[in-house]
């Protein structure tokens, strides 16, 4: 066990009452990203000197007495689809190898008005396409517990730097589950925010209607705290809600009654572990303890989410994804051919085999002839996805689900089989498709040793829900002490 | 349900893609597993159903009318045809 406080707001405290410094705790962490990052590849890119830069100027805000934000000399990281001013913003892929964007992110822009000292820039699977992190063109992060198996994805990066203490806290991106099943994966907690609850302002767009950041910490209360930061509404983002913030910190502990829905259709799910589904009872059991009354609810259209989410997203995708030209950013290549093979080329050597599956696919659910069928069609069974959830949380407060059929799968083990991969979502997917909130929160592990997790489901800006429900559950199963070895 | 060479081909050249033999081939099987499994959703009776085209019922809130800094130049300056006043590109007319 690693000596200073463990959980991102223990580090705020001891940084507020001074009993240690943000240089110190920086250091720390740069110390542990330097000794860790060979084997683990957490992170794409390191800013030790801005960082202690930061630090230093965070000790002195203390030391003079100035006015210090919520999360003053915590040391942060930010997965690296999140454009920022300090240095290259790869997106995991090739196409923006050596990019650096010309602006901060607003969520980046938050974090540091809030104090924050930023590490870095994590691992992710190219563009967000992945649930593992093995499509970094970069390659692959491993997974703390054990190096064999992937972090899942596609914030992978983001949750493994989290559950290694190379960090108190990150900011990922979940677009069909990428912030909640590589928590899951890394036995840390992560929060996909509902659709519009926080900026996406110099967020590396993928399905725009999908795309929310989150944050990762090792607690709840850690997510709790860097929600508050990031969440509101920005001129920059018509998307972004004018909806209350609330306390999401001082939500955690507030008593308030919780109805709690589990889902019939996901009690026999194919490919769930039984490992999974324990986890689920044991997280159950504890929020009945806790005084949640537990009902079953029904998501009739379950089944079809992982469907018209490869149909959905991979549209927008093959949309958004066609501003990589080899004009506007980053290398190019073929430039002796002429414009077309300019833009042929740049986008065929540079983009990953996933990234151009989902283009390719994407580009075929909106071409002529098939329109209707696909596209189309998805859209309206989106609409019933979203009635499902808007007639269950008529009943219920939050719900209960996994966030993954398995716990963290092994390297390799995936990658021949995009199907096979895309289930890996079948849990997280239609919450992205209702724009809802999830949580997930570590509740157990394998005999292996490996986390297991569950999703809290609340509704459109019900985040002070499921922050506390999933605060009574991680009290509940009482895990936070349980590490990786070598942490 | 079937993915030819030459829906890769047509496909490819819309996005502007080039790839070459082996991935074309990979991506004609993949393509066809993947729609073979995304079928599932023409089971489901839509009809009657709207399309959900707005994340949020909100309406579209509008900004204030007021001028900003915008990024100019610096906008491409990532760009590797940048050369400080314009971005490079080949010729497009003969």
């Amino acid at each position: 066990m690693s000596a200073g406080p463990y959980t991102l707001a223990a580090a705020a405290a001891a940084l507020d009452e001074g009993a240690t410094t943000s240089v110190a705790l920086t250091g720390q962490c740069l110390d542990r990203i330097d000794q860790g990052n060979d084997a683990l590849r957490a992170f794409l890119r390191v800013d030790r000197a801005a960082a202690e830069e930061a630090a230093a100027a965070a000790d002195a805000r203390r030391a003079n007495g100035q006015p210090r934000g919520p999360l003053d000399g915590v040391p942060v990281a930010v997965k690296d689809n999140i454009v920022d001013v300090t240095g290259p913003t790869t997106a995991g892929s090739r196409i923006l190898e050596g990019y650096t964007s010309p602006f901060d992110a607003t969520v980046v822009h938050k974090l540091r008005a809030a104090g924050a000292v930023v590490v870095g820039k994590t691992n992710l699977d190219e563009f967000g396409m992945g649930s593992s992190t093995e499509h970094s063109a970069y390659g692959g992060t491993t997974n703390p517990w054990d190096k064999s198996r992937t972090p899942g994805g596609s914030s992978g990066g983001s949750a493994a730097a989290v559950a290694a203490t190379q960090c108190y806290g990150a900011l990922g991106t979940d677009t069909g589950g990428s912030v909640r099943q590589p928590a899951a994966f890394c036995g840390v907690a992560g929060l996909k925010p509902s659709y519009g609850r926080v900026s996406r302002f110099g967020a590396v767009a993928f399905a725009s209607s999908l795309d929310q950041v989150g944050p990762f910490a090792r607690d709840v209360k850690g997510c709790a705290h860097l929600l508050a930061a990031l969440a509101g509404p920005d001129g920059r983002d018509a998307t972004s809600s004018h909806a209350p913030v609330e306390d999401y910190a001082a939500a955690c502990d507030q008593d308030r009654p919780l109805k709690v829905g589990v889902v019939r259709e996901y009690q026999n799910q194919d490919g769930c572990d039984d490992d999974v589904l324990a986890a689920q009872h044991k997280a159950e059991q504890t929020l009945r303890e806790a005084g949640a009354t537990v009902v079953e609810v029904s998501l009739p259209h379950a089944h079809l989410a992982v469907p018209t989410y490869y149909i959905a997203a991979t549209a927008e995708a093959s949309s958004n994804l066609a501003r990589y030209d080899g004009v506007r950013y980053g290398p190019r290549r073929g430039e002796e051919g002429g414009l077309e093979s300019l833009y042929r080329k740049t986008r065929g050597e540079l983009f990953g085999p996933e990234v151009k599956r989902r283009i390719l696919l994407g580009t075929y659910v909106l071409s002529t002839g098939y329109y209707d069928a696909y596209y189309l069609r998805a859209q309206k069974v989106r609409t019933l996805i979203r009635r499902d959830y808007d007639q269950a949380f008529a009943d219920v407060d939050v719900l209960l689900t996994p966030v993954a059929p398995t716990a963290a799968f092994g390297i390799g083990e995936k990658t021949d089989d995009p199907v096979k991969m895309y289930l890996s979502d079948v849990f997280t997917i239609g919450v992205s498709l209702a724009g809802v909130c999830g949580l997930s929160v570590n509740v157990a592990f394998t005999d292996a040793g490996l986390p297991l997790g569950v999703q809290l489901v609340g509704p459109a800006m019900g985040e002070a829900s499921i922050l506390r429900a999933g605060t009574l559950v991680e009290q509940g199963v009482n895990l936070l002490e349980k590490r990786p070895q070598g942490t | 349900m079937t993915v030819t060479d030459q829906t890769i081909d047509d496909l490819l050249k819309l996005a502007r893609l080039e790839v070459d033999a082996a991935e074309h081939d990979r991506l004609r099987d993949d393509l066809l597993r993947i729609l073979t499994f995304v079928e599932a959703i023409s089971e489901v009776d839509t009809d009657g159903v709207e399309p959900l085209v707005h994340m949020t019922t909100a309406g579209d809130p509008l900004r204030s009318d007021e001028a900003h800094d915008v990024l100019g130049k610096a906008a491409v300056q990532g760009s590797a045809g940048f050369t400080g006043e314009y971005v490079r590109v080949p010729q497009v007319v003969e």
